[in-house]
């Protein structure tokens, strides 16, 4: 059982997946990462459904999500999280291409905890790839674990 | 209004006015007769009355009569008539032998009042008739001549009473004003029934029809117009002046109609053009989106990529490999910014404009600020005039001035000393602004590809960026409704120039 909570890691980019897992790795992280292939997947996952239902209970410390996935895209899974009682207060990141006011607009209106432009340039997305780490899933308090 | 307080349509009609003429003239034309012939009446009952008073003395003297016919009163009367009232027979010496009226028998003839006795002379020869106009008498005096038919024996003096003369005339004028006033309102009786049925009667109706037309009947015809007089020509001329002015009126409504099929025809077309041009717009729009965010994904990786093959891998590279390595890194870089800039450039055509009121001096001095940066280690002699204000997007216009004064920054970077000014022109409907450098210029032949996207004017190792600057002007001025061109000469500076409506209060730009 790691020390921290796990990171819901949903892109389903398998290289911007590597670049991540490398990056985290590289500065040490401790963190679980599970990664999904897309919307829903992640739902399952967090649901405990299909291939996750043995998993153990609880929720990630922080979900990182993708807006561009298929079948159902990281403002889709962004609603259902906040609409659901057991999963709303749980800590969601955006790590995204889009700059697009409206993507960032309506992620804020869905109660986004942050909103992450993935830059071009390595060196800065490996930067923002650890804050995203350090800040969500190890500094961050996450909400008291709700269970039924 | 006053004027027309108190109108009287029978006093200002036709008929009343015809009406009074025609009686004005026949009471006039039955004056003048009726003058005439009183008066030729009248001399004929003088002379008829005159000849009754002279007959027994003419008779007398023609040896018709003697004087026992004179002094018989009944024979007397049957001769001059009734209105005899005296007859006297009046000797040479002036007296009295006969009267009607005993009482002067035997009295000298000045005893008789009415009786101018100095004419009887011996020298009154001729019988003489006065008239005594207001006694209402007239009395002849005739001399009686002897057998000699010379010398003068007896005067016969007659009296005759006018009365019955004048009750004659008053009765004849009498009959003639009845009888005339009666003719005169018979002919005008029919004159104005003749004129109601040929004249007024049209007339009415011309006006009827003349007010329905004006109520926008054009369907309106006089009827009975099929008179050959005048009235009937102008009833013909008024039916076929209508009939073509329906006819006028239907082809006026017939290209009314079609000019408003057209428009809406028009209407429709563009409408349709403009949905598709928008739909186009959006089409194009999300796809530059969609390939500048999925262009990035693959720039990423090589950067990322490249990034971890020099950091894990390093000892496994030559030199060479290392450069060529870089290469990779910094064209994905360049790339990166390609994209963008091409986003940012997608991004000012699309953004919504918030239209207000801006001052260009502040647009301007926040982008002078913001390109600070660029003039670090430089020596740069600014020249700033008045600048107006405009009604535009505030952060637009702004990147308006970063874009240009940037490029004049960077153009005059050769320079020992830049010279940079700013300027504008007030038109009669637009402001023309203007900055001016004298920095590397360019070649006029090239103006019109200036402001295309991604195009430069010079090798890339000249100066920085991507070419998207001028684009983004040009994109900000089309949307503000304005023109922007540039004048320059390679090596002796560049002028550029743009142009924005004039702020009007109630107008938008």
């Amino acid at each position: 059982m790691p020390e921290y909570g796990s990171i819901l890691l949903a892109e389903d980019n398998p290289k911007d997946v590597e670049l991540i897992l490398e990056t985290l790795a590289d500065n040490h992280f401790l963190n679980r990462v599970v990664r999904v292939k897309d919307g829903v997947e992640a739902m399952r996952y967090l649901h405990r459904e299909g291939e996750y239902e043995s998993r153990e209970s609880g929720n990630p410390a922080v979900t990182i999500l993708d807006i561009k996935m298929p079948r159902m895209d990281g403002i889709e899974v962004l609603r259902a999280i906040r609409s659901d009682p057991d999963l709303k207060h749980m800590p969601v990141v955006m790590l995204t291409s889009s700059r697009e006011e409206q993507d960032i607009v309506r992620s804020y209106e869905l109660g986004i905890n942050a909103y992450v432009v993935k830059p071009v340039r390595f060196s800065d997305f490996v930067d923002a790839v650890r804050q995203i780490g350090i800040f969500w899933a190890m500094l961050n308090e996450p909400p008291p674990k709700n269970k039924q | 209004m006053k004027e027309e307080s108190t109108p009287n349509p029978f006093v200002h009609s036709l008929g009343f006015k015809i009406g009074l003429m025609i009686i004005l003239a026949e009471i006039a034309v039955s004056a003048v007769t009726g003058a005439l012939y009183i008066g030729s009446f009248n001399a004929e009952i003088d002379r008829t009355i005159e000849r009754k008073v002279l007959l027994p003395g003419s008779l007398m003297n023609a040896g018709l009569l003697n004087l026992d016919v004179v002094t018989d009163e009944e024979s007397m009367r049957g001769l001059v008539g009734e209105e005899l009232i005296n007859a006297f027979v009046i000797g040479i010496n002036g007296n009295i032998f006969f009267s009607l009226d005993s009482e002067y028998v035997g009295k000298s003839a000045d005893s008789v009042s009415r009786l101018d006795f100095r004419l009887l002379t011996p020298r009154l020869t001729e019988p003489l008739v006065r008239r005594d106009a207001s006694g209402g008498i007239i009395h002849a005096i005739a001399p009686l001549l002897g057998m000699d038919g010379q010398t003068v024996r007896f005067f016969v003096y007659i009296e005759v009473s006018t009365a019955k003369a004048t009750a004659q005339k008053l009765s004849v004028i009498w009959l003639f004003v009845t009888g005339s006033l009666g003719v005169v309102l018979l002919t005008s009786i029919i004159i104005l029934f003749s004129f109601q049925l040929t004249v007024f009667a049209p007339l009415h109706l011309m006006l009827r029809a003349v007010a329905q037309v004006e109520t926008g009947d054009l369907d309106a015809r006089i009827a009975k117009s099929e008179t050959r007089d005048e009235l009937g020509d102008l009833a013909r001329a008024f039916n076929r002046m209508a009939a073509r002015l329906r006819q006028n009126l239907e082809k006026l409504r017939r290209e009314e109609e079609k000019i408003r099929r057209l428009n809406q025809d028009l209407e429709l077309r563009v409408a349709d053009r403009t949905s598709r041009l928008e739909a186009a717009n959006r089409e194009l729009e999300s796809f530059s989106y969609s390939v500048s965010h999925d262009l990035r994904a693959p720039l990423r990786h090589i950067d990322g990529y490249v990034e971890l093959l020099i950091s894990r891998c390093r000892e496994d590279l030559t030199e060479k490999g290392r450069h060529y390595l870089d290469i990779v890194a910094d064209s994905a870089r360049q790339m990166g910014q390609l994209i963008d800039d091409l986003l940012r450039f997608s991004r000012t055509g699309r953004e919504e404009m918030r239209l207000e009121c801006v001052d260009m001096n502040k647009t301007l001095n926040e982008a002078l600020s913001q390109i600070q940066d660029g003039c670090a280690g430089r020596r740069i002699d600014w020249t700033i005039g008045e600048l107006p204000v405009v009604r535009g997007d505030y952060s637009l216009l702004r990147q308006i001035w970063v874009n240009l004064l940037g490029n004049a920054v960077k153009y005059t970077s050769t320079r020992e000393v830049a010279k940079i000014d700013v300027d504008a022109v007030e038109g009669a409907a637009e402001h023309t602004f203007v900055v001016a450098d004298n920095g590397v210029g360019f070649e006029m032949a090239y103006a019109g590809k200036l402001f295309g996207v991604f195009q430069r004017m010079h090798a890339e190792g000249e100066f920085e960026g991507s070419g998207i600057g001028l684009a983004i002007v040009k994109r900000i001025i089309d949307r503000h409704g304005g023109r922007v061109w540039a004048e320059a000469e390679p090596d002796r500076g560049a002028r550029f120039y743009f142009t924005l409506p004039k702020y009007k209060e109630d107008g938008d730009a």
